[in-house]
């Protein structure tokens, strides 16, 4: 009902800044989706440090629109070249690519864009209504609560990596570490800041995520001698009535998943569009045209991986917990403002969220009229040189980094992060869990240190308090079950 | 093999961290865990899991001795390039400003990693400095420090 009437008040100037942001996002977000290696988590990462000076409403609608643009602008040359823009689009290319090689290569751009649409809608209801009662439960919580919530975020995104277990945790572990650096949150002693006053406050996690995702990708992209692969001119060719009728089911299909799988941390859209997919044709009435161009095969996992770009933002508002790659990048944003996700967020920064769902709706309704215009402008970034591309994003993410502070030891920890995650990245180690370490890491040890304080030293509090224990509890299960998962393939 | 150098590389950094947190100063403030409590535990721990992945790493190697080194063979000149590139920006930025030093960012790595001519490299640098520039400068308002000594 307050969102409602906080859309009722808008002013024209505020409606055009929303509806800018809202563009801005969504046009970013297509073309690094639409660009083979530079995934949404990239584009947001790499939009992050120019976010950092501006309006925080703004900001986070930049960033969350970049998202939604990127899930549809991976579509793109995965329908046109056989090559997912982002990971999430890789269901699309079974049915789009051979669609475009049947000769409906503008058809199938258009069901993916229409069902981009669809999952968007759905996306960002489902986050309208579910955020606030959901970060209403955090109300209840206690210190311990809060240490127990940090813990159990770090544990699922630990156990859901793909990989080792043990290679998950390594990366959590580093992320709780380097959480460490700068002042102690009790005593205000300096920790490992080498009397530096750039690491008093800590390592910034925008520095650390630009690190992890850009750079280690500019690096890694630069190994790689790709070939660009030709690309016929293509205009989108939306479906007419009785398709979208067609379409119907499958796109119900790929929302429910799309809802689950994106409230789930850790799940994304990759899993939720290849589920999405897998879902529609056992529940088709023509499965056997799955796989040879069927129409389903692409709004499925289309509308899936698009409400899962809203679905994902629900546990970030209302716990704090990113459950993606993208996620995070969103909760930096939110944190580089100095706004702290959870109950009090509505409490105190209501009109930051009801900007954000402003944002977003208008980002999906967008999203139509953009992914028709920019189709040329994607093209033509698709079949340049890759190297040329790596060499303005380097400038970019430079040039970024440099206005946060005006800190050169920033730059140099980017460089140095980058190389780091390039190891993470060809030792195979997941990433994510080390930036949840890091964003989560002041959370737990406050909290941690609080409750000690409210007990004198007697850590059975955490075993006290009902909700903590709960939590503590499902972190042990899914990292018991993960080790013994990985035990049984590893004999 | 990845499991052994990786856990070489969490436990060097691990125990980094470790003896690192002894260097950390005692406050009067301090409560019972104090400002050493939670690295220590975090370096602890990663030291452990660390271990663990060394000794399956070692595991594997012995059950099959013709195991591979990770794909390192990969064309390595350009990472180099851009690191080396971006190191000379860093150095370069506050001294020459952030025009002829973006300038020359882009000059080099055009030249080398997109293999253009020289000519059209500097035309393509020009323009990409003086866009950015307006862009981060004029647009966003940031306080990049433009020219020499500015």
């Amino acid at each position: 009902m307050e969102f409602i009437n906080f859309l009722f008040e808008l002013g024209f100037i505020e409606i055009m800044i929303i509806l800018g942001s809202a563009i801005i996002g969504v046009s970013w977000g297509i073309m690094g989706g639409a660009t083979p290696g530079i995934s949404p988590s990239i584009s947001m990462a790499l939009m992050l440090p120019i976010t950092y000076g501006m309006d925080p409403a703004v900001s986070v609608i930049l960033l969350a629109s970049t998202y939604l643009g990127a899930e549809y602008g991976g579509s793109i040359p995965a329908i046109l070249i056989n090559t997912p823009g982002t990971n999430a689009a890789a269901a699309t290319v079974i049915d789009g690519y051979k669609m475009n090689e049947l000769g409906f290569g503008s058809k199938a751009l258009g069901i993916s864009l229409y069902s981009a649409i669809v999952g968007g809608i759905v996306g960002v209801f489902v986050l309208i209504f579910f955020t606030e009662p959901l970060s209403r439960l955090a109300l209840n919580f206690t210190p311990m609560s809060y240490f127990g919530l940090g813990i159990l975020g770090v544990s699922v995104i630990v156990s859901l990596s793909s990989g080792s277990i043990f290679k998950g945790i390594c990366s959590g572990l580093m992320g709780l570490l380097l959480a460490t650096i700068g002042s102690d949150p009790v005593t205000g002693v300096q920790r490992f800041t080498f009397n530096s006053p750039d690491l008093l406050e800590g390592i910034k996690p925008i520095i650390v995520m630009v690190g992890l995702f850009a750079m280690s990708e500019i690096l890694i992209q630069s190994m790689q001698n790709t070939q660009i692969k030709p690309i016929s001119f293509s205009k989108v060719v939306l479906p007419n009535f009785k398709e979208k009728i067609q379409l119907a089911k499958s796109q119900l299909i790929g929302s429910i998943v799309g809802i689950v799988e994106g409230i789930i941390p850790g799940a994304g859209g990759s899993i939720a569009s290849f589920l999405s997919y897998n879902e529609a044709k056992r529940w088709s009435s023509s499965p056997e045209k799955f796989g040879l161009g069927s129409p389903e095969g692409i709004a499925a996992p289309e509308t899936s991986n698009n409400t899962v770009a809203s679905t994902a933002i629900i546990p970030v508002l209302s716990f704090g917990i990113p459950g993606s790659n993208s996620a995070a990048i969103l909760l930096g944003g939110l944190l580089i403002h100095g706004i702290s996700p959870g109950p009090l967020l509505f409490a105190e920064n209501s009109s930051i969220v009801f900007n954000l769902y402003t944002g977003m709706l208008a980002a999906v309704f967008m999203l139509y009229f953009i992914g028709k215009l920019i189709l040329p402008l994607c093209l033509w970034f698709v079949s340049k040189p890759r190297n040329i591309l790596i060499v303005f994003i380097y400038l970019t993410v430079f040039t970024g980094i440099y206005t946060i502070n005006n800190s050169l030891i920033d730059l140099w920890l980017v460089l140095f992060i980058g190389i780091f995650g390039v190891m993470m990245r060809l030792l195979k180690f997941p990433v994510l869990p080390l930036i949840l370490g890091l964003v989560l890491g002041y959370m737990i040890e406050s909290n941690y240190r609080r409750s000690i304080v409210l007990s004198g030293g007697d850590i059975s509090i955490f075993f006290d308090d009902t909700i903590c224990l709960i939590f503590l509890l499902l972190a042990a299960i899914f990292i018991l079950i993960s080790t013994y998962h990985e035990l049984r393939r590893s004999r | 093999m990845r499991e052994i150098l990786g856990g070489i590389v969490f436990l060097t950094i691990a125990s980094l961290f470790f003896f690192g947190s002894n260097l950390i100063p005692d406050s009067f403030l301090s409560d019972e865990v104090g400002a050493t409590g939670l690295p220590k535990i975090y370096s602890l721990l990663l030291m452990f899991c660390s271990l663990v992945l060394i000794i399956k790493g070692g595991f594997v190697i012995l059950k099959e001795p013709n195991f591979h080194l990770p794909e390192l063979s990969q064309n390595l000149v350009n990472p180099v390039c851009i690191l080396l590139a971006g190191g000379f920006f860093i150095l370069t930025v506050e001294r020459l400003g952030y025009v002829i030093s973006s300038f020359i960012l882009l000059t080099i790595l055009l030249k080398l990693l997109a293999q253009m001519k020289l000519s059209k490299a500097v035309l393509y640098s020009a323009i990409g400095s003086a866009v950015y520039s307006l862009i981060f400068i004029l647009i966003f308002g940031t306080n990049l420090p433009l020219l020499w000594n500015s």
